[in-house]
C-alpha cells in the first residue's frame, strides 16, 4: 500500500491519484523565437533524478484537484505535499 | 423535469444489508469561491445554508443537502423523491439566475448524471470494502461524510449518513454494472 496525503482530501491509497510529471517547469514566454533545441529542451528533457523530486500529481478519482509533491525516488518516501502555485520545499 | 426511467430501480435485501435505488432525486453541481463575499451571501440567500467548507463533508437542511466536493465544488441534492405530477424543480432555475448569469459561479444540472443508491445495514462497510480502497476504519469516516473514492473500478461518491445508512452516489452507465457487483459482493458477506 501507497498512501498520498491529498491536501484537500486527506491520506488516500494511491490508485485514486494520477502522475502529471516534473513539476515547476515554465513553459518559454516567447516559443516562437527559441531554437528547435530549445524547444525541445523545454518540452521533452527532464531530471530524472534519484533523490527528492518534486513533481505534479492529480487525485482523479478524488476531488480532481492538482498539486505538488516532492517525492524521494529511491524509496517513495514523500517528503511533503502543497499546493498548485506554492513554493516548493527546500 | 426529472427522468423517471432509471437504470436500476430494482430493490434487494441480505442478512444486515439491502440495497435500493434512490430515484429521481434532482442534483445541481455548483462551482464557486468561499473567498468571494458576494457568492457566499447569494448562496446563502438562496438556499437557506452555508456551504460545507471543510473538505469531505456535507451538511442538510429539511428540503436539500450539500456535499463538498473540492475546494470550490459542492453538489446540491433534494432529499425528497420528486412525485410524478409535480415533476418540476425550481431550484436549478433560481440558482442558474442568481449564480451563473452574473458571473459569481456556474451552476450545472446533474441529475441524469448520477444515480443514487440507498444501502443500509450493519453489514455496509464489509460489502463496500471487497472493492474499495478507502479505509472505511479510519477515524475520517464519521457520519455526515462524503468520500469520492472508486469502487471495483467505477468512481463513486460515497456520502456516510449515519453508521446503518449510506448513499452510493453513481454514474448512470455504471450504475448496471455497479449493481450487478454489489449483489455479488452482498451474497459473499451475507453469511
Amino acid at each position: 500500500m501507497f498512501i498520498i496525503k491529498c491536501p484537500y482530501c486527506g491520506e488516500r491509497d494511491h490508485s485514486e491519484f494520477s502522475y502529471g510529471g516534473e513539476a515547476h517547469i515554465n513553459r518559454p514566454k516567447k516559443p516562437t523565437e527559441l531554437t528547435d533545441d530549445q524547444w525541445a529542451e523545454y518540452l521533452f528533457m527532464r531530471k530524472n533524478i534519484k533523490g527528492i523530486h518534486y513533481e505534479r500529481w492529480n487525485h482523479s478519482h478524488g476531488c480532481r484537484r492538482w498539486f505538488n509533491m516532492a517525492r524521494d525516488t529511491s524509496n517513495d518516501k514523500i517528503h511533503s505535499v502543497y499546493k498548485i502555485g506554492e513554493k516548493p520545499p527546500v | 423535469m426529472l427522468n423517471f426511467s432509471t437504470p436500476v430501480s430494482e430493490k434487494h435485501s441480505y442478512n444486515n444489508f439491502s440495497m435500493k435505488e434512490k430515484a429521481p432525486i434532482a442534483k445541481i453541481n455548483l462551482r464557486g469561491d468561499l473567498e468571494n463575499k458576494d457568492f457566499v451571501n447569494k448562496i446563502r440567500n438562496i438556499i437557506g445554508m452555508m456551504l460545507p467548507k471543510e473538505s469531505c463533508n456535507a451538511s442538510e437542511k429539511e428540503k436539500i443537502t450539500s456535499l463538498w466536493l473540492g475546494p470550490n465544488e459542492w453538489l446540491i441534492v433534494s432529499n425528497d423523491e420528486m412525485l410524478k405530477e409535480t415533476n418540476a424543480y425550481e431550484l436549478e432555475q433560481i440558482l442558474f439566475d442568481g449564480i451563473s448569469k452574473i458571473n459569481l459561479g456556474a451552476v450545472t444540472n446533474v441529475t441524469d448524471q448520477f444515480t443514487i443508491f440507498s444501502l443500509s445495514g450493519s453489514n455496509i462497510i464489509e460489502v463496500l470494502s471487497k472493492g474499495c480502497p478507502f479505509d472505511f476504519e479510519s477515524n475520517n469516516f464519521v457520519d455526515n461524510k462524503v468520500i469520492q473514492t472508486v469502487l471495483n473500478h467505477v468512481d463513486v461518491t460515497i456520502h456516510r449518513k449515519n453508521k446503518n445508512n449510506i448513499d452510493l452516489y453513481v454514474r448512470r452507465s455504471f450504475a448496471g454494472y455497479l449493481w450487478d457487483w454489489l449483489k455479488d459482493s452482498a451474497n459473499l458477506t451475507s453469511s
